[in-house]
């Protein structure tokens, strides 16, 4: 069966040896919480040779920005080097490209807080934790972050019985 | 020998409305198999977007 195309963005990253980390919807779905998203949001490693290789990669995928479809903004080695949030669109979606989240985390702050999850054939990939997935949602507090909550509260509890039993 | 009570089932919902059996489902599924999840469900919205003209 062929692959779909969140299994194929990052597939990609992997393969092209980016370090990041998974955040936002889709690291609270892969860490068993029932959301919908459709989505791809990382924080990558900010040093010149990862950022040379997700450019890479962006370029294979002909990113762009989503917020200009007029103009095909492209995403540039500084841009991948701030802590801003490149928010692009690829020949397999949407994908977000974080320098660091609200509130300063980056990378290395992420990465204790991560663990790795095979989501495909060979296809290893850094996951934010669900605890620290939920903690940063409360502090951002905003209506679509609390609308969220109850769902992943939920389900880091269930998790927990099921450790425990 | 009196065999033990049942444990008590557990809730569908917890007291906030979040559905409960959805987690637990979710939960027995592998990273890998809840990503394929996601992405035949984005497949399906694709499919019926396109029938009604990207709306």
């Amino acid at each position: 069966m062929a692959e779909g195309r969140l299994l194929r963005l990052l597939r990609a990253l992997h393969e092209s040896g980016v370090e990041f980390v998974l955040v936002g919807g889709l690291s609270g779905a892969l860490n068993g919480a029932p959301i919908h998203t459709e989505d791809v949001d990382i924080v990558h490693r900010r040093d010149p040779g990862n950022i040379t290789r997700l450019l890479t990669v962006l370029d294979n995928l002909d990113a762009r920005y989503r917020a200009h479809p007029e103009c095909p903004l492209r995403p540039t080695a500084s841009h991948l080097a701030s802590d801003g949030h490149q928010n692009l669109t690829t020949r397999l979606g949407w994908l977000d490209v974080l320098g660091a989240l609200e509130g300063g985390m980056d990378y290395a702050a992420l990465l204790p807080h991560s663990h790795e999850l095979e989501v495909g054939d060979g296809v290893r990939i850094r996951v934010l934790d669900l605890e620290t997935y939920i903690g940063i949602k409360e502090k951002l507090g905003g209506e679509k972050d609390r609308a969220v909550l109850p769902v992943l509260r939920q389900t880091l509890r269930e998790r927990q019985r099921l450790e425990r039993d | 020998m009196e065999k033990p009570p049942d444990p008590a089932p557990l809730p569908g919902t917890s007291p906030d409305g979040v559905d409960l059996t959805l987690i637990r489902a979710f939960l027995a599924l592998t990273p890998a198999q809840r990503l394929e999840f996601l992405d035949d469900r984005s497949a399906d919205l694709a499919r019926i977007r396109e029938r009604n003209g990207g709306r």
